[in-house]
């Protein structure tokens, strides 16, 4: 065991480890749906993004880093804009198949809020039409899921915060 | 390697040790008064001194005003008086009071009359404590909040390290540790459960799957006990978690060691 930390907690690991202690007692233990959601989002942020979605990246020097987990990408600060459109638009293709499981749906759609997350919470940029007062609660929302990721939850709760100050200056 | 564990306590777990404590320094007997505000003090100071820094205060500087804190408002203004677990947490209602402390104590200094601090606790070593390093984005609230929160995992984190020692299950506190804790800590990918697997000699990924499980249910039983104590009642138990994930996910709060673990 390595005794020295690689580095030192911020306060969104303090964040993860919250959650993993929140949902371990109700996904873990809770409805079947909550197990399965859990398990597709697992699923889905354990794998690196398609070799595919690399096809359609811009070459504008701002490619999607290839191999790495989309857990990882979507929680990185350098990811670029673009990056963070083409995984929102391939996740939101996703969803839209009729022929996926609730969980699989709930997963995605986790997902494709990350992306647009990130992008607002790293870049200050909108990526998509929904309004901030309808993203903030959306991400308010995912960060009350018992299954979701601990690892998104304070992005979620950034970007709800970036939505609520966007809200507060147009008032 | 057994799989089975109870560890983080019976289901009916949720104490209110903390608040009989708060409770109890209403009473007119002083000793007894005395001897809850130092408990008091001694779960809270932390939180109070990263607060009192952020504000800018030095180091000898915030012993003073944590030690008059605690002796002034606690004790002799009675803010325990005001404390009722029907009307929030206890958490906020010091933090408001803190704040008016920190007014009301740089009026006296301005004035020349520097309040004496009677010691009331032992403060310990300040070295390493959770400090928000990008200062211009953590208030002193933030920093309150992220000390408190460190300090809760903390406590959670040595309990359930203790259980699984004492049922001599050692080597599943180091799973969880090691494919849990250390990686959202320290930023590190976890260990596989192979490896895990191969290191503590159990035969399949899926027995590993279910150790880890286990310890992140005892974790999250262990953290809603001790969240449990703090606030007046189980229902508000999700929402103070929620509200300290909302509290430290600001950029910017970075601990010394803020969540400690051997």
């Amino acid at each position: 065991m390595n005794p020295e930390p690689r580095r030192r907690p911020v306060g969104e690991d303090i964040a993860k480890l919250l959650a993993i202690g929140r949902n371990a007692e109700t996904a873990a233990g809770g409805e079947p749906g909550e197990r399965e959601a859990e398990r597709a989002l697992s699923g889905l942020l354990s794998s690196p993004p398609p070799a595919e979605w690399l096809e359609t990246a811009p070459l504008d020097g701002h490619p999607l880093p290839p191999g790495r987990p989309l857990r990882e990408v979507l929680t990185d600060g350098s990811l670029s804009v673009a990056a963070a459109r083409i995984i929102k638009e391939e996740i939101k293709r996703r969803f839209r198949s009729h022929d996926e499981t609730k969980a699989v749906h709930d997963a995605s759609v986790a997902a494709y809020l990350a992306a647009i997350a990130n992008a607002l919470v790293f870049h200050g940029e909108k990526i998509s039409s929904y309004s901030y007062r309808d993203l903030g609660g959306a991400f308010a929302r995912m960060a009350e899921k018992p299954w979701m990721e601990p690892e998104l939850v304070p992005l979620f709760l950034r970007a709800r915060d970036v939505c609520k100050n966007k809200m507060n200056r147009k008032a | 390697m057994s799989h089975k564990t109870t560890m983080g306590g019976p289901d009916e777990s949720f104490e209110q040790t903390h608040w009989s404590e708060i409770l109890d320094a209403r009473t007119t007997d002083d000793a007894r008064r005395s001897a809850a505000v130092s408990y008091i003090a001694r779960r809270y100071w932390k939180p109070v001194y990263c607060y009192l820094l952020r504000k800018g205060y030095d180091g000898e500087h915030c012993k003073d005003l944590t030690q008059g804190f605690f002796t002034d408002v606690l004790l002799e203004r009675q803010l325990i008086q005001k404390a009722d677990p029907a009307k929030g947490k206890f958490r906020s209602l010091l933090l408001t009071a803190l704040n008016n402390y920190v007014v009301s104590a740089h009026r006296s200094e301005t004035a020349g009359k520097r309040a004496d601090a009677r010691p009331l606790l032992s403060i310990g070593d300040t070295e390493d404590l959770p400090i928000a390093e990008d200062r211009a984005s953590v208030t002193p609230a933030d920093a309150f909040n992220y000390a408190w929160a460190s300090d809760v995992l903390n406590g959670v984190l040595t309990e359930l390290q203790a259980e699984y020692t004492s049922h001599d299950m050692a080597s599943h506190w180091a799973v969880f540790r090691e494919h849990v804790v250390l990686p959202v800590l320290e930023g590190s990918r976890p260990r596989p459960l192979k490896e895990l697997c191969a290191q503590y000699g159990v035969e399949e990924a899926q027995q590993m799957s279910e150790i880890v499980r286990n310890a992140k249910r005892a974790f999250g039983k262990l953290l809603r006990k001790h969240i449990g104590q703090t606030v007046g009642s189980e229902d508000e138990i999700d929402a103070e978690i929620a509200d300290l994930m909302a509290a430290v996910s600001k950029p910017g709060a970075r601990g010394g060691s803020g969540v400690r673990i051997d």
